[in-house]
């Protein structure tokens, strides 16, 4: 107790002590202990600052989508400018060594390359060089180029064809320290700071000497900061040149350092910088850098491109190589003479770093956001399994279906194709979407989303929904076909009303206003005639050709009203697309897909979107279909292909047309590709266009210059060919002897008549036998589980 | 019943010219070797504007055979997502493969994703062609497929189409 008083008394003796001074002197010594207690306080405060933001990510990575990567083996059909303009997509890089990754050269008949390591889902693929040997637009051999050892094949490293950017649009690639070439780190501590390991966040001979320089100058010409000042301001401060921004510089400076080992700064502060300005992307960090600038990694970059970048730090924009060649080489020069004096180069180096050229690369030729609307249905298709969050912010790795390539030959024909078509009609403002995909397995390989797509983000050939016309016919013929129908079935082109929606009276017509009479089936499809495909829709019963329509993969609430069966629906060029895929696959449906694989950051395989097949119609009836749509171009609607391409190509297409000539499509596949193409105007107005004139156009040109493969049907069992009369309906196993005209067509085994057959079943009264209900049976049978 | 039928010209001018093919290719290939033997080495500079085909690109038999080994050695150790991956890549080189799509049945297979197995082989059947063993191979594997689920009928059935090849 005694001692509890005698400390109160010492206190209060304190206190009172204090009477003695003057006030100033009080409010002075209150006012420090304030200010002291609210500095320690701030510290703690920045203190936390760092600490967050140092045990957290320390950067959103962005997303990266990459394209198909390209493979190569020998008998590949590819000329050397394909392969070169491949190769300037996934960033290579003219070189006349060739000797780093991502370098090609090219010589007469020959290309040498070296390859960039990639992680791929399934495994990964080493850097080598190659030499790749051509005969006539054909890669005739791959070999090694050191060891001359022959290769079967080569997979080379994928586009990256974008990023899903967070709100601010940095981008970078995230370099470890061992990722960081020696030769980098000791150029930019020799420019930038040379006491980095020494000092303590802070260089006070550094800012003398500045000092002092700026002061002789009479301007700010040399920085006194230290690399992790220079990182503390990126991190957390803005540009502006106050003293309390520099005093909250080294505090924060100062408290880095106390936290974090000088290596962990020294890479942070590699991958942060600045280093320029890619459209609305900024580039941050010399790995991006070296890439955007060069088309290298940094760790094959040469002296003097390191002193080229390590320069760029003091203004990546006013030393800009690429704008100001001179401006950069002057800087460069300095960096060089730097280098030179602080031993970091020796003197050939020098020489030869001082007279080498800037050697920058365009950034024109590579895929980098080259692509939007493809990027556009990638992220669409994410968007369903991940949240924007992790987009944006985890470093996933997608890999896409897009194929460079026949992307950029889509887009180029498409929009000289949609000019000449606009110069023809007069007409301005003609638009349009394309979607290519391969035929077998449904990847799809290009999509064009209109003109300008870039202007007005919107993307026609995921979200257009327009009228189908007559794209919709060959859902009623494979209904038809199901009915028992024949290709040779006499069905008759003759003018007829119905009760269509509301009842009210409805009169189709054909597109050139005159009745065709009696006509074997197949060429009701063919020369596309509206009122045969009538009959026959309405015989089969439109919901049955609108079950039909979903089971080739269109989802969607359709009226069955007869206007139907003459494509009175709207679908969007990609939901198109998933009903001829159904049919270029021989019946057998796939979803459509985009994206084979996702990575995480540290190349773990997190997400597969595997290959799934369902069959949901017999093939044989598929190929009696395909048969069809062969004839529609060979003598029918889409005859004027042949403009475009030899008949040999035995395509399989459709002609589309809406009312008034609002919508032109025109949807067809070879024997490697699928094409929709749909030609219409925002405001759906008339085009001026039909199928025949518009899209088929568009497609001829894209397909000519995709050298596609021919269109090969594969046979099922079960399928026999029989000549028919057209004129008279009889049909025979072998040719008929003097007959004027026939035309051999497959029929399915059990559906043909008898040889010799006649012409007396009536379509119209009853389907042609009772081979309906045994199809149906197996198909249920398959598709019962 | 009205049996006579009316035929629009474009069908009768179309079949003519059908009829008339044959002849056509003959003279056209007497013609055209008579010329070609007189004819000076020159090339004519007539603008090809018309894409014919350069003879059908088949797959890769090197490339997509050392896919399918790497697919075989992958699905034995177990790892099925990586035996897919390289079935996946063979496919985009040669989509028209059987084969391949039978590994796809395969993988499903051991996945145990028999919906998909069976439709795979389906898938594989619709391009096999000719080729009777791949055909018996599937199904073969759609027996097992469908005995995994208790599907005895279907099983028997597949047993049967196995059995016909």
């Amino acid at each position: 107790m005694t001692q509890g008083k005698n400390k109160i008394g010492k206190w209060s003796a304190c206190i009172k002590s204090w009477d003695g001074y003057p006030p100033f002197v009080k409010w002075g010594i209150g006012a420090f202990l304030l200010s002291v207690v609210a500095f320690v306080l701030y510290v703690g405060y920045l203190d936390s600052l760092i600490r967050k933001k140092f045990e957290g990510n320390l950067w959103s990575l962005p997303a990266v989508v990459y394209a198909r990567p390209l493979e190569l083996y020998p008998e590949l059909a590819i000329s050397i400018p394909e392969l070169e303009d491949e190769l300037q997509l996934a960033g290579y890089r003219q070189d006349r060594r060739a000797e780093d990754p991502g370098g090609y050269d090219r010589q007469e008949g020959v290309i040498h390359l070296v390859t960039r390591e990639f992680n791929f889902p399934d495994g990964v693929e080493k850097s080598g060089k190659y030499t790749l040997q051509f005969t006539n637009d054909t890669l005739a051999g791959i070999s090694r180029t050191d060891s001359g050892e022959v290769v079967n094949g080569l997979r080379l490293d994928p586009a990256r064809i974008g990023s899903f950017h967070p709100k601010q649009h940095e981008d970078r690639i995230v370099l470890s320290r061992a990722e960081l070439p020696e030769l980098l780190v000791e150029s930019l501590l020799a420019v930038e700071d040379n006491n980095f390991f020494r000092h303590w966040g802070l260089d006070p001979r550094a800012i003398l000497r500045a000092l002092l320089a700026n002061t002789m100058a009479g301007e700010t010409v040399q920085g006194g900061s230290t690399l992790t000042q220079q990182l503390v301001k990126n991190f957390f401060l803005t540009n502006e040149r106050t003293l309390w921004r520099k005093a909250n510089e080294a505090i924060m400076a100062l408290l880095l350092e106390a936290h974090y080992d000088k290596n962990e700064i020294l890479t942070a502060y590699v991958n942060e910088i600045f280093l320029g300005q890619d459209g609305g992307r900024a580039v941050h960090g010399f790995g991006l850098a070296s890439f955007f600038y060069f088309r290298r990694d940094l760790k094959d970059l040469s002296p003097a491109q390191i002193a080229t970048l390590v320069g760029m730090v003091q203004g990546p924009s006013y030393y800009n190589p690429r704008k100001y060649s001179e401006r950069c080489l002057k800087r460069r020069q300095v960096v060089l003479e730097v280098m030179r004096t602080k031993k970091v180069i020796d003197e050939r180096t020098y020489e030869m770093a001082k007279s080498a050229p800037l050697d920058t690369q365009e950034v024109t030729g590579n895929a980098f956001n080259r692509f939007p609307a493809f990027l556009d249905l990638v992220r669409r298709q994410l968007a369903e399994d991940y949240p924007e969050e992790a987009l944006t912010s985890e470093g996933m790795k997608i890999f896409s279906t897009l194929d460079p390539h026949v992307q950029k030959v889509v887009e180029q024909q498409f929009a000289a194709t949609i000019s000449r078509l606009e110069r023809n009609t007069g007409k301005r403002g003609l638009n349009g979407a394309v979607i290519v995909t391969r035929r077998e397995d449904g990847e799809i390989l290009a999509v064009v989303g209109g003109r300008n797509f870039l202007q007005s983000g919107f993307n026609r050939a995921l979200v257009a929904r327009r009228q189908v016309g007559s794209l919709i016919k060959p859902a009623i013929y494979l209904a038809a076909l199901g009915k028992g129908y024949t290709l040779a079935t006499p069905v008759d082109d003759t003018a007829l009303t119905l009760a269509n929606q509301g009842g009210k009276p409805w009169t189709p017509a054909n597109f050139d206003r005159t009745e065709h009479g009696r006509i074997p089936m197949y060429l009701g499809l063919a020369y596309s005639m509206n009122l045969a495909t009538v009959r026959i829709g309405m015989d089969v019963g439109v919901e049955e050709v609108v079950r039909t329509l979903k089971d080739l993969g269109v989802n969607g609430d359709f009226p069955a009203y007869p206007s139907f069966l003459l494509g009175a629906v709207s679908l969007t060029p990609l939901e198109v697309t998933q009903m001829y895929q159904t049919l270029a696959a021989g019946g057998f449906y796939l979803p459509q897909r985009v994206i084979s694989s996702v990575l995480a950051a540290d190349n773990t395989l997190v997400k597969r979107f595997g290959l799934s097949v369902e069959q949901r119609f017999l093939p044989e009836q598929v190929y009696l279909l395909n048969s069809m749509l062969q004839h529609v171009v060979s003598e029918g609607t889409a005859k004027n292909l042949s403009r475009f391409m030899s008949p040999s190509y035995n395509v399989a297409g459709k002609t589309g047309t809406s009312d008034d000539l609002r919508d032109s499509w025109f949807a067809g596949f070879t024997g490697d590709q699928l094409a929709v193409v749909w030609l219409g105007n925002d405001d759906n107005t008339s085009t001026g266009l039909t199928g025949a004139s518009g899209a088929l156009e568009v497609w001829g040109e894209i397909m000519r210059a995709l050298h596609p493969q021919p269109l090969d049907l594969v046979e099922p069992e079960g399928i026999e060919w029989q000549w028919l009369k057209p004129a008279t309906f009889e049909r025979s196993s072998s040719p008929f002897l003097f007959a004027r005209e026939q035309v051999k067509l497959p029929f399915i085994a059990l559906a043909s008549p008898a040889i010799g057959g006649s012409s007396e079943n009536d379509p119209q009264d009853s389907p042609v036998n009772g081979v309906d209900g045994v199809m149906k049976k197996i198909i249920n049978w398959f598709n019962r589980r | 019943m009205n049996m006579k039928v009316h035929v629009p010209n474009w069908i009768l001018s179309r079949s003519r010219e059908q009829c008339c093919s044959l002849w056509r290719v003959l003279i056209l290939m007497v013609i055209s070797c008579y010329i070609s033997s007189c004819a000076p080495q020159t090339k004519v500079g007539t603008p090809v504007f018309r894409e014919e085909p350069q003879g059908q690109v088949v797959a890769p038999p090197d490339q997509t055979a050392i896919l399918l080994t790497s697919a075989d050695t992958a699905m034995q150790s177990g790892q099925l997502d990586k035996a897919e991956m390289h079935l996946e890549r063979a496919l985009r080189l040669s989509p028209r493969d059987a084969q391949i799509w039978h590994g796809m049945a395969r993988v499903r297979f051991e996945q145990s994703n028999y919906a998909q197995a069976v439709q795979f082989c389906l898938k594989s059947n619709s391009l096999a062609g000719k080729n009777e063993a791949i055909i018996r191979q599937n199904w073969l594997l759609m027996e097992k497929a469908y005995l995994k689920t208790g599907d005895t009928e279907k099983a028997i059935w597949a047993r049967q189409k196995a059995s016909e090849k």
